[in-house]
């Protein structure tokens, strides 16, 4: 049984806008999907559509077997988005709690579960400390945190690392694969670094703009495990290659 | 360490108070400025120590119109930008006339006040200074509780909570600096009220 599974499904805002078109996608359990494109080709709503935050106008998402809506209430995904949406006033440990908060669970269950998700992003020590006082990529690790805290079965990721300096972001992308592979989750990431999407996926799905189409999947056949020097392979800048020809068709001249 | 900063802090302004009351005790008296048009700070020390028994009695009154308009105005103003906030429509069809209300001036309003209430009791005053607390409390209050990031939203909206938990978690540590500072601005407007009314 797939994890996500979008059968036909169309987008079209007030005003007409379409911003997807008969989308059809199914990710099984276990895989790294990314979703590229060019600014407006629907990435991120598709990826809001997957998380029941948006409606499609036509089609249907499973997700888990579920309604989306159904897989929603079940906290069946934890989300992550391009900001960190921190909580300015809650300490890091507050914030990595928050979900399992709202879902009831007793104070002791809670301090041991954040102990473990800041060991797994790294961030052992910083508990006690406030957002504002948190680099950037130490902020989004703590979203990350909080995303897996309740061990969803699936990751939804909208550009977690577009507003970090490229350093950081390799650093991050390593790390995430790192907790993806320990996590054993299903990620659905969204990006428009084709470097990115290249070493973080199992399959980047390349969409093209007006109206949002899938252009063209691409699985993605570099080893596990992947470290800096998978950038290197000669193998990675072939898929680099396809993935930006792949852009090019889908009508963009970068 | 922290003595000697506030001692920095405040000794220029202490310096620009006491050089100013010397120039002007120092010109009205050089210049033998009639009393009628500017007294002396001497005289006017000298008016308030023989007068300071009812000028307290009186000052004391009136504060308490303040704080009691205050009072109200702001809680009333906080529970109507609540409902506002709350529901869209209602905020369309009031907000227009919310904000024409503001624009009376409080010399129209004071009569109506002292005919419904005895001009002589703390009520009318008090009513006059929430009038004039209200409006900025509110105004600020209903965009605080919508200025909540859409992103912030969406993570509430993925973890399936009810519209209150939203309100609680989210809008209103949102709205809490627009809130103070409304409070501030309300609490100067509450002391105008007080004493004009």
């Amino acid at each position: 049984m797939s994890v996500v599974d979008v059968k036909s499904v169309s987008k079209e805002f007030k005003g007409g806008t379409v911003a997807l078109q008969d989308i059809d996608l199914s990710i099984e359990q276990g895989e790294f999907v990314s979703l590229i494109g060019p600014s407006g080709c629907g990435k991120s709503t598709l990826l809001r559509i997957i998380g029941d935050l948006i409606e499609p106008s036509q089609g249907d998402v499973s997700v888990n077997g579920k309604t989306a809506t159904r897989a929603r209430r079940d906290h069946d995904y934890g989300i992550v988005f391009q900001d960190a949406v921190l909580y300015n006033w809650r300490t890091v440990s507050k914030n990595v709690a928050l979900p399992l908060e709202l879902a009831g669970w007793d104070r002791d269950r809670r301090a041991s579960r954040v102990d473990e998700m800041l060991d797994l992003v790294e961030l052992r020590g910083f508990g006690d400390h406030h957002p504002w006082q948190l680099s950037g990529g130490m902020q989004q690790r703590v979203s990350i945190a909080r995303a897996l805290s309740f061990e969803p079965s699936l990751l939804l990721m909208d550009e977690p690392f577009g507003a970090l300096d490229e350093m950081t972001r390799e650093r991050l992308n390593a790390e995430l694969l790192r907790i993806w592979q320990e996590t054993r989750s299903t990620v659905v990431f969204v990006t428009h670094s084709i470097a990115e999407a290249v070493f973080l996926s199992t399959r980047i799905v390349v969409m093209s703009a007006r109206p949002g189409r899938i252009s063209k999947v691409i699985p993605v056949d570099l080893p596990q495990p992947r470290t800096g020097e998978t950038r290197e392979e000669p193998r990675f800048f072939e898929l680099a290659t396809e993935v930006r020809e792949a852009l090019h068709l889908g009508g963009v001249t970068v | 360490m922290t003595l000697r900063r506030g001692a920095t802090n405040w000794l220029p302004a202490l310096g620009v108070l006491v050089g100013f009351v010397g120039i002007w005790e120092g010109v009205v008296k050089g210049a033998h400025v009639q009393r009628f048009l500017l007294p002396a700070p001497d005289a006017i020390w000298r008016a308030f120590a023989d007068n300071q028994a009812s000028l307290w009695r009186e000052g004391w009154f009136t504060f308490q119109e303040a704080v009691g308009g205050f009072a109200i105005g702001c809680c009333v103003a906080i529970l109507v930008a609540i409902v506002v906030a709350r529901w869209d429509l209602l905020g369309g069809a009031l907000m227009p006339y919310a904000i024409a209300a503001n624009a009376i001036p409080i010399i129209a309003f004071a009569p109506i006040t002292n005919a419904w209430f005895n001009p002589l009791d703390k009520t009318s005053k008090m009513v006059i200074a929430g009038v004039l607390c209200f409006f900025p409390v509110f105004v600020n209050v209903v965009r605080g509780l919508r200025s909540v990031k859409p992103q912030q939203l969406e993570l509430m909206r993925s973890y399936a909570v009810g519209d209150f938990t939203v309100f609680r978690l989210v809008r209103v540590p949102t709205a809490l600096p627009f809130l103070f500072t409304a409070l501030r601005v309300a609490s100067v407007l509450a002391m105008i009220g007080a004493i004009v009314g």
